[in-house]
């Protein structure tokens, strides 16, 4: 799993193994793990987003790209309160989802 | 499990995930449309490898309308963005790291995305042949010559092509079909589209063309190909017209100053990858050009 800036807040174990333990081939499970993490990609960015103006999403956005995560929480802590905790609630429940949407193929 | 539940099993996981990409991918692009097209500059020169990773960074549409126009029209951008970008994330997903053929595993996904996102039948093999390869950069070709006499003077339908277009000017040589018609009188609206929408590949190097040359060459004139942007989603109808480039170019098929354009592909050091493949199209129903417009 390629490290974001929210990489830290994600506890994503049982999803891969989950993922793991389904009797699929490489190819397939590459591409479900690709598609659980730009999951996890969208639900952050549309979170983050959701709680900056709009001179800030775009200064957001040219720190993303340049990977510096340590200033960008600096940065967005300044400008969101609890930022941090809104963004881990909000992957905690896609994971949740998409972990019972594993779990529910066996059902 | 059987291994077809198996299958479903994969198909079913794969079909919800997408969908939910898609549902938080289409709420992003409509609460924060300005700040994601802002973002299209961070990534405009983005490997295919990175643009999944930077996916709600792009901006698919280069003439997108501002948002403060009419709903309706942004609706309707907002819809064609977010096609664009499911086919660009679709893509992003099977296809190499780097441009180079695909694997026979890259090549059906590839299909498979195409055929079901395009809702065009593409195929890699027709009657048993197939092209060295369906992935590779493409460079800009010239304007062939449709008839004896034609010329960039005589080549345009309207002032603005000829100023947009013009300056590529005339191919030195035929195609290697020869003329698309007889003379003017006799040029069609199809041999003009086919000039207009060609593709050269080399077919010289397609497996088995030295040993059937003229089985070959029947089978690739004019034959219909769908031609492939990943980086952004467009896609041409177009001919195969003629044969080239020499492998020593380094690039791996040539379009025509029309597709170059529409596809936002460029010769020289910023060249970029297309994605090319046969079109299924046997009752010839499908019309050349632009695939998005239609």
């Amino acid at each position: 799993m390629k490290t974001y800036f929210y990489s830290h807040l994600v506890h994503a174990e049982t999803i891969y193994a989950k993922l793991d333990s389904l009797p699929i081939d490489t190819t397939e499970k590459a591409h479900l793990q690709e598609l659980f993490e730009l999951t996890l990609r969208n639900t952050a960015m549309h979170t983050i987003l959701d709680h900056l103006s709009e001179s800030d999403k775009k200064h957001f956005i040219d720190q993303e790209a340049e990977g510096d995560y340590e200033e960008l929480w600096e940065f967005l802590k300044e400008r969101s309160i609890a930022i941090e905790e809104k963004l881990r609630h909000a992957l905690t429940l896609i994971v949740k989802e998409l972990e019972h949407d594993i779990s529910s193929l066996s059902s | 499990m059987s291994s077809q539940n198996l299958a479903t099993s994969y198909d079913s996981l794969k079909d919800k995930w997408v969908d939910k990409n898609r549902a938080i991918q289409k709420s992003l692009w409509e609460r924060h449309f300005d700040a994601l097209s802002y973002a299209q500059s961070k990534i405009k020169h983005s490997t295919v490898s990175t643009i999944g990773a930077f996916l709600l960074l792009v901006t698919p549409i280069s003439a997108a309308p501002h948002p403060q126009e009419t709903n309706v029209s942004q609706n309707a951008t907002l819809g064609a963005i977010a096609k664009n970008v499911f086919i660009i994330s679709d893509l992003s997903h099977v296809l190499p790291s780097t441009v180079s053929p695909l694997s026979q595993s890259q090549e059906n996904e590839v299909i498979h995305v195409i055929s079901r996102d395009y809702n065009v039948s593409v195929q890699a093999q027709m009657q048993g042949i197939r092209l060295n390869q369906n992935y590779g950069y493409i460079g800009a070709e010239q304007h062939l010559a449709r008839y004896p006499g034609d010329s960039v003077a005589t080549h345009f339908s309207s002032q603005e092509d000829m100023d947009t277009y013009g300056a590529s000017g005339m191919a030195p040589g035929l195609s290697a079909w020869g003329y698309f018609a007889s003379d003017e009188a006799d040029m069609t609206q199809i041999d003009s589209d086919r000039e207009k929408w060609y593709i050269a590949v080399p077919t010289f190097l397609s497996p088995g063309y030295n040993e059937n040359t003229a089985q070959y060459n029947a089978f690739f004139k004019w034959r219909k190909m769908l031609v492939v942007n990943p980086q952004n989603g467009k896609a041409v109808v177009s001919v195969i017209g003629d044969s080239g480039p020499a492998p020593w170019t380094g690039k791996q098929l040539g379009g025509s100053p029309e597709l170059m354009y529409y596809l936002d592909r460029v010769d020289g050091s910023d060249k970029g990858p297309v994605l090319y493949f046969f079109i299924d199209d046997p009752s010839n129903t499908l019309p050349l050009g632009p695939l998005n417009e239609k």
